[in-house]
């Protein structure tokens, strides 16, 4: 019984692991190459933004006792808000600046976020209200619990919502437009501070999203449970390229699954994995697997 | 500085021998340990303009090798054993080591700009983590090392321990201090500096600018290495989860608030914002102990709004002169 | 509009260096007068308030402070009150050292209760040591106390992993388990009981199939959990800390894996185990069995728990009687040694504990004050037990077992070490 055989056989259960995986990374990567895109530098904030969704869903769903849906989808107006102000109060007049010290804020604004959670919620894990189910078969080899199916649905859900959205909307083209090419398109009408607007909007929508849904799968909030996906999250981001708004998914979908097959053999060294794929890019292709080379 | 670093060395002896000191001491061992990461990402980024955020891991590798190294090789049951090498053994290596990982990590990464380096270092800071977490055969895991030797600890009585360790500290602070001086007004320190300004404008008059960012950053993580070292023999104890993100922030504050660029404002921020930190955790002792853990948070959370109001009132603070243009879009 | 900003910065920049001075000159002159009013005799406290075993915490603190005011309304040891001084022992090593350098620099106590995990008893106890502090853990199991090079300056009131580690292996033989894997936290705790476990396993003709470790911030056990699941044995003994634990079984439940029902006594907690019959219900609990040092049920005992009811209104919580004892014996030996300092602490503890001497119990402070202002020896026969310490800080105690029936822990019996 090698491990190697071990693998084999479980390889179909850690496809589907990976795929839940990379549903979770979809979401907060997809918002962190919009904002890179936009405001062109590294929200260090964004897994910590996750943390915040996750936890105001907490909020409504525990303290407040609302049905989870409601809960759930309160919690993403509750984080938009939070993040609309941390930029104009804090990323805003520091615009100008060189990108590291957005950088640096944005750090900042992740240890803030962070130990706001503690101190509201305390640093011990919590839980959302829901039913506890056991993992059923859905395959042959493979078993998944309904939340987890239910994030699989949902990560293909969004792929469709973003597609929809940047192929067909005002403001798909508009966020396009500006990534590409901010003085044409403020010359062609775009107001700024409305894509800026929209670009948290979104932004910090999916990150609550992504942080709701970590929160459900693993069954467990933590404070740290942000932080912990950021790494992931770079990776998944240059490995997409910024290039090509489907590159954030791509790349997700990559690091989600290969994660999981590597966690088979070395689980405790799960985030090394995104940090040899992101040093290897960086060498051989920084821009990403979609991306031209400038 | 120099002179003012001993003056108030010699006053804390002074108290000490009149047997008030031993906070202040604890207080100015940790403060000037600190001081000399301050050194070191001082070189790295107010120097250079390289942007380090897995600074808790080059410390921890630095503590980790003096640990391993110094360590009674026939320890008592239950304690891990080292190399049982001499403290300055020790000292060096730790330094070496930790320049070596940033060698290894810089030749991968410094040709990229920034943003990547960042993420880079933050990446390779959490592998350190988990390195030094589950190759538990080499580290004892999350045991950690404990009955780390202190150097001439049977010299001294207990009580006075502290205050030769200070001597150590600050000797090797002062040390350091000098020879960052003398490094910032040499021709490679001025080099630097122009990396730091405009890369393109250096690489364009003839600089390899790969090549000095890499010594640069090597030798910052050699300064880490040492600090994490004379930290590891002062607190006899280390564990992974005693590396942690705070560190680098508190660094980078400590920097930050003490002007980065100039290596007083390294030393005077690092005091600084340790004074501070350490003040605001003895007015937590006032609190019922409930109420203390929540204060703890809200300290760490005034550690980075101070951090954000640094940023947005004093831009001086952070890179000397940034003349390159704003990349932002919007 | 630059030239202001750095003349700003340079002046601010001196008067900050200068407040920066100022605090730590400040807190150096200051530090002797914290903890010394009234003549008080300041007494650490190191608890876990938050981290894996802050379910544990604010009981220990509760029953430190019983112990601390039943021995002031006696007058206190040599006349002067104790003051429980309490800091938080945290969730990593680090917070414990901090602390405990706090405790002894800043408010200058001669003795400390705890630390009550056992990684950060390890942590503090060199610490304590060098220091000639007095450390007493409560419930510290980690073997590695034992042989602890600490200048006998650490002891606890709480067996060793060695003993628990045995009973374990028996109890699973008893139920009739002839192979198990164990699952546990990588900590001292853990590593040190898992080892006790599997040795007393395999010599008593066991099998052990996988010993798998996990860290001790992990939130997610699917992969530990698969492993340890490997060859399927017919018994997982998980060994966690309160809040790894929780999630543990929970994650198990999900995976389907049902068979982790031999707990140790780090997760003996009422609180615990109603969180998991709320969320996986009674029934998935129902007949799991575990073991931890059994409460004595002796008048002094006794009184421990009817005193600790009136006061805070609920039965005592496991290893809160060891707390007491060891705030208790602390202020006995202060009254024996004369003086409260480590040194003499340090011979005295075994003095007042051990016999020979006039036997003293749960809130008898007044009598054993007399008795030795007397000139003669007191033993001390506490809420946890006897309460006496070995060569080497020690103490032994019997070993009970647990069963949790309709989600209520019940004591079922003892089991022999033998």
């Amino acid at each position: 019984m090698s491990l190697w055989n071990d693998f084999l056989h479980s390889l179909p259960q850690l496809l589907a692991y990976g795929l839940v995986n990379a549903g979770v990374l979809a979401l907060g990567a997809v918002g962190l190459a919009l904002i890179y895109r936009i405001f062109n530098f590294v929200h260090f904030a964004h897994g910590d933004l996750m943390t915040l969704g996750a936890y105001w869903g907490f909020l409504f769903n525990v303290t407040l006792r609302l049905p989870w849906l409601l809960a759930f989808v309160l919690a993403l107006p509750a984080t938009i808000v939070c993040a609309l102000f941390i930029d104009r109060t804090f990323y805003r007049p520091l615009r100008r600046q060189h990108s590291v010290v957005l950088l640096i804020s944005s750090a900042g604004m992740a240890l803030v976020l962070r130990n706001l959670v503690r101190l509201f919620w305390g640093q011990s894990v919590r839980s959302y209200d829901l039913d506890f189910h056991r993992a059923a078969s859905v395959l042959p080899g493979v078993r998944l619990t309904p939340e987890e199916l239910v994030i699989v649905g949902f990560a293909l859900a969004t792929a469709l919502f973003l597609f929809v959205l940047l192929r067909y909307t005002r403001l798909g083209k508009a966020l396009r437009a500006l990534a590409d090419d901010v003085d044409l398109a403020a010359g062609c009408g775009v107001s700024l501070a409305w894509a800026t607007r929209w670009t948290w909007v979104l932004g910090a929508g999916l990150a609550a999203t992504g942080g709701i849904v970590l929160g459900v799968e693993d069954h467990l909030l933590h404070p740290l449970m942000g932080w912990n996906v950021l790494l992931s999250l770079f990776a998944a981001v240059v490995l997409g390229g910024l290039a090509h708004p489907y590159g954030a998914l791509l790349g997700a979908l990559i690091i989600g699954i290969s994660q999981e097959l590597f966690a088979f053999f070395l689980p405790q060294y799960r985030p090394a994995l995104a940090l040899v794929v992101l040093i290897v890019l960086l060498l051989w292709r920084p821009q990403g697997l979609l991306g031209q080379r400038t | 500085m120099v002179w003012k670093l001993l003056a108030v060395g010699a006053l804390l002896l002074v108290l000490n021998a009149m047997g008030r000191g031993a906070f202040a001491l604890f207080f100015s061992i940790q403060a000037g340990i600190y001081a000399l990461l301050a050194l070191g990402l001082n070189v790295q980024w107010g120097y250079t303009g390289l942007f380090n955020v897995g600074i808790s891991s080059l410390f921890a590798l630095g503590a980790y090798t003096s640990a391993l190294l110094t360590k009674n090789p026939v320890p008592s049951p239950g304690a891990w054993p080292g190399l049982g090498l001499p403290f300055v053994v020790g000292l060096v290596c730790a330094a070496l080591v930790a320049a070596l990982a940033a060698a290894l990590l810089g030749s991968a990464t410094l040709r990229l700009r920034g943003d990547y380096l960042a993420m880079v270092t933050l990446g390779a800071g959490e592998i350190v983590r988990l390195l030094l977490l589950n190759e538990s055969s080499l580290t004892h895991g999350a045991e950690g090392l404990r009955a780390i030797p202190q150097p001439l600890h049977t010299w001294f009585p207990a009580r006075d321990y502290n205050a030769f360790y200070f001597v150590v500290v600050l000797a090797l602070l002062a040390l350091t201090f000098w020879g960052m001086e003398r490094v910032l007004r040499s021709p490679w320190g001025r080099a630097l500096r122009a990396v730091r300004d405009d890369e393109e404008a250096a690489a364009s008059l003839g600089k390899n600018t790969f090549v000095l960012k890499f010594q640069a950053f090597v030798l910052g993580a050699a300064l880490m290495g040492l600090a994490g070292a004379l930290y590891a023999h002062f607190t006899t104890f280390i564990s992974p989860a005693d590396f942690v993100p705070l560190q680098t922030f508190l660094v980078w504050m400590m920097l930050i608030a003490g002007g980065s660029g100039s290596n007083r404002g390294a030393v005077v921020g690092a005091v600084l914002i340790w004074g501070l930190w350490v003040g605001t955790s003895v007015l937590g002792g006032f609190f019922p102990s409930q109420w203390a853990v929540k204060f703890s948070y809200l300290r760490i959370i005034a550690v980075g709004l101070t951090l954000q109001w640094m940023l947005l009132c004093r831009p001086k603070g952070i890179l000397g002169t940034i003349t390159s243009p704003s990349s932002a879009k919007i | 509009m630059s030239k202001n900003t750095q003349f700003i910065g340079r002046s601010l920049n001196r008067r900050r260096f200068l407040q920066g001075l100022g605090v730590g000159v400040g807190s150096a002159l200051l530090s002797p007068l914290r903890g010394l009013a009234q003549n008080a005799i300041p007494l650490g406290a190191l608890y876990p308030l938050t981290g894996a075993a802050a379910v544990f915490g604010p009981k220990f603190v509760q029953a430190a402070q019983l112990a601390v005011d039943q021995v002031n309304a006696a007058g206190g040891p040599l006349g002067r009150p104790l003051k429980l001084v309490v800091k938080d022992s945290g969730s990593a090593p680090q917070q414990a050292t901090s602390a405990i350098q706090e405790l002894i620099n800043l408010n200058g106590v001669p003795a400390v209760s705890g630390a009550a995990t056992s990684f950060a008893t390890v942590a503090v106890a060199p610490i304590a040591a060098a220091n000639e502090v007095v450390l007493v853990s409560p419930s510290a199991a980690t073997t590695e106390l034992t042989t602890l090079q600490d200048d006998d300056y650490v002891f606890r009131t709480f067996p060793s992993n060695a003993l628990q580690g045995v009973a374990l292996a028996k109890l699973a033989l008893q139920e009739g388990f002839k192979q198990l894997s164990v699952i546990h936290r990588n900590d001292s705790f853990a590593n040190t009981l898992s080892e006790a476990l599997i040795g007393a396993f395999e010599a008593r003709g066991g099998t052990v199939l996988e010993d798998v470790a996990y860290a001790p911030d992990e939130t997610s056990f699917r992969a530990a959990l698969e492993r340890a699941n490997r060859g399927n044995p017919a018994l997982i003994v998980p060994i966690p800390l309160a809040e790894d634990g929780n999630l543990l079984i929970k994650q198990a439940f999900q995976l389907g894996i049902d068979t982790l029902r031999i707990w140790p006594s780090s997760i003996k907690n009422q609180t615990f185990v109603d969180d998991l019959v709320n969320t996986l219900g009674a029934d998935t609990l129902e007949g799991v069995k575990g073991t931890f040092p059994s409460t004595p049920t002796g008048p002094s005992a006794q009184r421990y728990a009817a005193q600790y009811e009136a006061q805070f209104g609920e039965a005592p919580t496991p290893f809160t009687a060891n707390v007491y004892d060891s705030v208790f014996s602390l202020a006995l030996a202060i009254q024996a040694a004369g003086e409260a300092s480590g040194p003499a602490l340090r011979g005295a503890l075994r003095a007042i504990a051990n016999a020979p001497g006039q036997s003293v119990g749960v809130d008898e402070f007044a009598k054993a004050k007399s008795t030795l202002e007397g000139g003669q020896a007191v033993q001390y026969d506490g809420a946890s037990g006897p309460v006496d310490f070995d060569e080497n800080g020690d103490v032994l105690a019997p070993v009970g077992v647990y069963q949790i029936q309709a989600g209520q822990i019940v004591e079922v019996g003892e089991i022999s070490i033998a």
